[in-house]
């Protein structure tokens, strides 16, 4: 299975990055915000991205958004990991099409647990 | 028209009164303002350089991040590889001693205990993800600090040029506490959704 992901912090991207192997993932694709995610899932075929929302350029909400409104890429399952823990930009996330919702920090349980419960 | 003496003359003494105050306070409150002028311009300069002194550490702390990312990840391959030869021997253990088989799992549990404490390393480098949130936050306060000072000293008179501003992405909640707790909230928010 091949992951996007989509983070601006490149020691988040690798935090990440190493989280996914340790669970047992080993494919990636990195992206540093969501316009040139939008490049990379163009590029190349993507199974399930993990996106931040804070981020220049297009945010993760937006990306969700132009993610889930194109027929090509609007079943890949989008896992939302950000600060951002307030109920409606939770809210927000779901109906953008997040299928579940991290905040950081997090731990690798909570990342297996969570791309598990999207995955089954 | 009459001269200013004979103007005096119909005025009554109490609006002359209130005149020559007015004409004071107005006099003090440029004094004031004049006085208040400097301060203000220096204190405006000195803005731009408190945010470049927090751009420095973001830049500072994200390299330090990094850098300790490249020695977790090196220490993390290394247990590996040791766990992997230490798995191989034991795997073979009809061809050792019991006291060399106790020593190898005394090997292989503390490289066990190493890599997991690397992992816990990993995890905690996530501050640098939210204090660099946090520092964002305090720089776009400063940045409105600073766009009023302009503003003030431009309605004093002085040409001002608003300098190019970073655009920050952050979140003004970003923390480190309760990370447990808030993600429970979520998780049963996201079961009501869906439920």
């Amino acid at each position: 299975m091949k992951i996007l992901i989509v983070e601006d912090s490149p020691t988040m991207r690798r935090i990440v990055k190493n989280t996914l192997k340790r669970i047992g993932y080993s494919e990636f694709e990195e992206a540093e915000d969501g316009l040139s995610a939008l490049t990379k899932l163009a590029d190349s075929s993507i199974d399930f991205i993990i996106t931040d929302w804070n981020m220049p350029e297009m945010n993760g909400l937006d990306f969700i958004q132009r993610v889930k409104s194109n027929s090509t890429y609007s079943k890949i399952p989008i896992l939302m990991v950000t600060t951002r823990s307030v109920e409606q930009d939770v809210l927000k996330a779901l109906e953008a099409g997040a299928a579940s919702y991290i905040i950081k920090p997090f731990t690798p349980q909570v990342m297996r647990e969570k791309i598990n419960e999207i995955l089954n | 028209m009459g001269s200013q003496s004979e103007n005096k003359k119909h005025l009554p003494e109490n609006v002359l009164d209130d005149i020559v105050k007015l004409v004071k306070s107005v006099d003090t409150m440029i004094q004031n303002f004049n006085s208040i002028r400097k301060p203000i311009k220096d204190s405006s300069t000195s803005v731009p350089k408190a945010n470049q002194q927090l751009n420095k550490v973001t830049k500072e702390t994200e390299k330090a991040a990094n850098r300790m990312l490249d020695l977790v990840e090196g220490i993390t391959d290394k247990e590996i590889e040791t766990l992997s030869i230490v798995g191989d021997l034991l795997a073979s253990a009809e061809n050792l001693t019991e006291d060399e088989q106790c020593k190898l799992q005394k090997v292989q549990q503390n490289a066990e205990q190493v890599q997991n404490d690397t992992f816990l390393i990993m995890d905690s480098l996530q501050f640098q993800d939210i204090t660099t949130q946090q520092i964002h936050h305090a720089s776009s306060i400063l940045d409105a600090i600073e766009n009023e000072m302009h503003s003030l000293l431009r309605a004093m008179g002085e040409a001002f040029e608003g300098g190019n501003k970073l655009e920050r992405q952050f979140d003004p909640n970003a923390t480190m506490e309760d990370s447990k707790k808030r993600q429970r909230n979520i998780d049963d928010l996201i079961k009501s959704v869906k439920s």
